[in-house]
């Protein structure tokens, strides 16, 4: 069993396996060893630590993704609709939620963890305008107009037909 | 906690910017994230997710999208995913082409600034040094090095037209006009599918374009198929070869060379029956007519495939192979027969590696071959060892069951006749010659001989029949045989070992599937020879030497028997000894010229050479406990024959007269001797025959002085003792044992103290050299006692002790 601590001081404690799913984790137990204490993730809140461990638990048994498959990520073709059920449920929450999700699959490196937040982000992008999507992430558009005109020329090509 | 951020710390730097992401969510923890305060990693990661039209909005967002959107990362990963992305090394080679050769576009003309940006860029974005991924991003925005999403765009561009265009279906699509060519057409519906992955952004908006898409391709294909089809049938290559090419552009061209296989001939049956085999006779060389007349069908089949392919495909697209693994596993696989086929199809396998102008490479050649054969291999050298086992169980039963019967009739046999030496010898060389005539005489058709004799059955039992019938040729020599010991039979073991090599041979074919086969053709190879050593030496030798050694034990000498001058038991010991030694040598033959082709000599974990081994030492050990008993037999008969035959007046005649030969007791005793001694002769190896002739010297010398102190000795029996030892001498020296020899040299000498004075008795007494340390003095002193005048000169000779002393 391995205790985590999150920001605000809320002990977890998970199996190692399920701790495990999280490189960061699994690294620093290889580093340091088993030990009783607690370890530290001040990067992650009670609630959003609750949260991830949650997704591993369900994930505990799947398999690891190769440490260094950087390179063939891209020659993967990745589609962002074969999410599955649960995770989806999984998912469907707030946008702050999915954001502090994915924040802390990034810090923990959870791969598979962050590749969902990001495929559900996706998706919630795809298929709106661009007016639609500054409302929906609450995002300031900050170019002149001049700016405006010459990036909407610049992606005419991209448009759908 | 500070440790767990630097391990964090220490984790993350290869993994790309996380650690930097890390530093962003630190002080994103206090207020919500946004999408916008999402590390720039983590957000490409997202936009990477998106097709291109959302890319497009993204784009438009904010400025901060406007850089994130415009990552090679992402396009990069576009490329790849439609099959157009190239090593930018490979880029700056090629110079030319046009739409759809677009991953050799000219859009890299500065190749070597791109690979440097491509080097850079990257190298920002990992090691996390130096400027922010973000702040690297934005540089290479104004840099304006984006060369992946330029080539991309222009890609897309030059695409969509044609995608797009599929949404009016009631005219023709510009493709169809644009690009009447259809291998060029071909070519670009594939790259419109591997577009429409990347632009297609899963609401449905591009579903009708989809399904145009997919219509176009497949209408695409059947037609080629068809026509190819028709091509075939028509016999013409060029149009087979076109069409081909249309569809290995479409969609790698599987479904063509599927129906190119396929449509084969060879598949849908043939004139060749393989039960006509069952009829048919053997030809010349040992084959079934029929099946020769197939394999050679097979054959030209395959000659002319490979000149085929050879214009209709082109050599990557390996439909040589793919036709060959089919023809194994359809056609091969069902005549798949260890006894009967696996040479044929062997040297077919040989012979398409041989082709023109195509031929396959020998490796997979021969993995068709193994896949085919390989399932029935361990099944058959089981097969081919216990039908070893069960032969040889059955000739183990056989013999012993003679030996039953013979045991019964032998009682009256008793007195059966022995070879001598001379004889022995050339039987022995005889037997010899004619394993080793076997062993060459079987090599040549086991070459050449797909089914050895008796295997030929339609079931694959493999053969002992060839054997069987052997026997019966034999078995008049084979009499002599039995006669000769009664105890191992030469020609049975002959037997074994040729059956033994037949089978090896038959397994030994499979020794060119190597890999796991090879292996299995190594034990298969281990466990038959081990089954002959077994089988031989548990179950033939040393039972044969138990009895012996058991009739050794009963032996005891009488007065009826020492008439005779051989000893039965000890004869056939002896005997055995002669023919376990030349089964010895057989198995040393066979084991030289077969089973060291094989297996190195020095290798000892390797079971051949352990298990031979273990068969020596049992042989040797057995001969030994065998010889150790027969000496003891030989001494009880011949003390037997000494105590009977020799008179009290032999050493102290009544008269005077001197008869200077050797007396009946002692011929008779040295000539049992030497019958005896010279039968172990060659029979066994030089060490242990010293030894043993060694042990028989000393061992009769004490025999002969035990004997000789139950005499009185006069002077005139004086001579005839010393007649005696001088016989009992030159018998010893026959044996070539110098250690013995010193024993009789000094009895020799010790003869004379019965016919000197009483004075000069005493030199010779005390005169050691002359006894060369073999008698002690206490012992000469009890020879002495047996002068017959020892009362009279018993003074002189104890006074002189005492003047010694």
């Amino acid at each position: 069993m391995v205790v985590l601590t999150s920001s605000d001081n809320v002990e977890f404690t998970v199996d190692k396996d399920v701790a495990e799913r999280s490189v960061l984790i699994k690294n620093m137990l290889e580093d340091v060893g088993e030990s009783d204490h607690a370890i530290p993730l001040p990067n992650v809140t009670g609630k959003v630590l609750s949260k991830v461990i949650e997704y591993c638990e369900q994930h505990k048994n799947d398999p690891l993704p190769d440490a260094d498959d950087g390179q063939d990520e891209y020659a993967r073709v990745r589609s962002s609709d074969d999410i599955s059920e649960w995770d989806k449920k999984y998912m469907d929450v707030d946008q702050d939620t999915i954001f502090d999700v994915i924040l802390a699959a990034n810090y923990l490196d959870i791969r598979p963890l962050l590749d969902l937040g990001c495929k559900t982000i996706a998706n919630m992008i795809k298929g709106k305008t661009t007016e639609q999507i500054r409302e929906l992430f609450g995002i300031v558009n900050d170019f002149t107009p001049e700016e405006e005109e010459q990036i909407r020329k610049e992606c005419e090509w991209a448009e759908e037909r | 906690m500070n440790s767990a951020r630097g391990t964090a710390n220490k984790q993350d730097s290869p993994g790309g910017a996380v650690g930097d992401s890390g530093g962003g969510s630190r002080s994103s923890v206090k207020q919500p994230p946004t999408l916008t305060s999402l590390p720039p990693d983590v957000t490409v990661r997202i936009l990477q997710h998106l097709p291109i039209p959302a890319l497009g909005a993204m784009a438009q967002v904010s400025r901060r999208f406007k850089i994130l959107s415009a990552s090679e990362e992402i396009y990069m990963r576009k490329l790849k995913q439609m099959g157009l992305w190239v090593d930018y090394e490979q880029a700056a080679n090629g110079a030319k082409g046009d739409l759809l050769d677009a991953p050799i576009r000219p859009v890299y003309v500065r190749s070597e600034d791109l690979v440097r940006h491509v080097r850079n860029g990257s190298a920002a974005g990992l090691d996390g040094t130096g400027a922010s991924p973000y702040q690297a991003r934005a540089e290479a925005s104004i840099a304006d090095a984006h060369r992946a999403r330029d080539q991309f765009r222009m890609v897309y561009r030059d695409l969509v037209p044609y995608y797009i265009d599929l949404r009016h279906r009631n005219r023709e699509p510009r493709m169809q006009s644009e690009f009447p060519d259809p291998v060029e057409r071909a070519r670009l519906i594939a790259r419109l599918e591997r577009l429409a992955q990347c632009a297609d952004d899963c609401n449905g908006a591009y579903a009708q374009l989809n399904l145009a898409l997919e219509t176009a391709s497949q209408l695409l294909e059947s037609r080629s198929l068809q026509q190819f089809e028709q091509a075939y049938h028509a016999d013409d290559t060029g149009s087979m070869r076109y069409h081909a090419s249309v569809l290995f552009e479409l969609n790698g061209g599987q479904s063509c060379v599927q129906i190119y296989i396929q449509m084969n001939q060879l598949f849908f049956g043939n004139e060749y029956s393989p039960l006509d085999n069952l009829h048919a006779a053997v030809n010349a060389k040992g084959e079934h007519e029929p099946l020769h007349a197939f394999v050679e069908h097979l054959k030209s089949e395959f000659e002319r495939q490979a000149s085929m392919v050879s214009h209709i495909f082109s050599e990557e697209d390996d439909v040589l192979f793919a036709f060959t693994e089919r023809v194994y596993e359809d056609v091969v696989r069902g005549l798949c027969h260890i006894q009967l086929t696996y040479r044929r199809f062997s040297s077919l396998t040989a012979s398409l590696t041989q082709m023109r102008p195509r031929a396959l490479d020998p490796e997979r050649a021969e993995r068709c071959l193994y896949n085919v054969y390989s399932p029935i291999l361990d099944q058959y050298i089981e097969r081919e060892v216990r039908a070893l086992r069960e032969m040889y169980d059955r000739e183990i039963r056989r013999w012993d069951r003679q030996m039953e019967e013979m045991k019964q009739r032998a009682e009256t046999e008793r007195a059966r006749k022995m070879m001598d030496a001379a004889e022995r010898e050339a039987y022995k060389k005889g037997f010899l010659r004619r394993l080793k005539r076997g062993l060459q005489r079987n090599k040549e058709p086991a070459v050449g001989d797909a089914a050895p004799s008796g295997s030929a059955n339609a079931d694959g039992q493999t053969s002992s029949g060839g054997a069987a019938a052997k026997t019966a040729n034999d078995t008049a020599s084979s009499e002599i045989v039995q006669e000769l010991s009664g105890l191992l039979s030469l020609e049975m073991s002959l037997q074994m070992i040729q059956v033994n090599k037949q089978a090896l041979h038959r397994v030994l074919r499979f020794a060119s599937l190597g890999g796991r086969a090879g292996m299995d053709v190594g034990r298969g190879l281990e466990r038959i020879f081990v089954s002959l050593l077994h089988t031989l030496g548990q179950r033939h030798i040393k039972p044969a030497f138990d009895t012996a050694v058991e009739q050794l034990t009963k032996y005891k000498p009488n007065q009826r028997d020492i008439s005779n001058d051989q000893v039965q038991p000890l004869l056939r010991f002896f005997e055995l000894i002669h023919l376990a030694d030349l089964v010895h040598q057989m198995i040393f033959v066979y084991y030289k010229e077969e089973i060291c082709r094989f297996v190195d000599e020095h290798d000892f974990t390797n079971g051949c050479n352990t298990e031979k081994k273990a068969f020596e030492r049992a042989l040797d050990d057995a001969v030994a406990a065998g010889l150790d008993r027969s000496i003891e037999v030989l001494m009880e008969h011949v003390a037997c024959i000494l105590e009977s035959e020799q008179k009290a007046t032999d050493y102290d005649p009544e008269t005077e007269v001197l008869d200077l030969r050797p007396t009946k007791a002692c011929n008779d005793a040295v000539r049992c001797l030497s019958i005896h001694s010279l039968m172990v002769k060659g029979a066994t190896e030089k060490t242990m025959l010293e030894v043993f002739y060694t042990e028989l010297g000393l061992r009769f010398f004490s025999v002969l002085s035990k004997h000789l102190k139950k005499n009185q000795i006069s002077e005139t029996g004086g001579f005839q003792v010393i007649s005696d030892l001088n016989a009992y001498h030159e018998w010893a020296v026959s044996l070539h044992a110098p250690e013995a020899l010193r024993y009789f040299h000094a009895l020799k000498e010790l003869g004379h103290i019965y016919i000197v004075s009483p004075q000069d008795l005493r030199e010779l007494m005390h005169d050691r050299r002359r006894y060369q340390g073999a008698l002690r003095e206490e012992e000469i002193y009890e020879f002495v006692q047996l002068r017959k005048d020892y009362r009279k000169i018993q003074k002189v000779v104890e006074s002189e002790k005492c003047y010694v002393m």
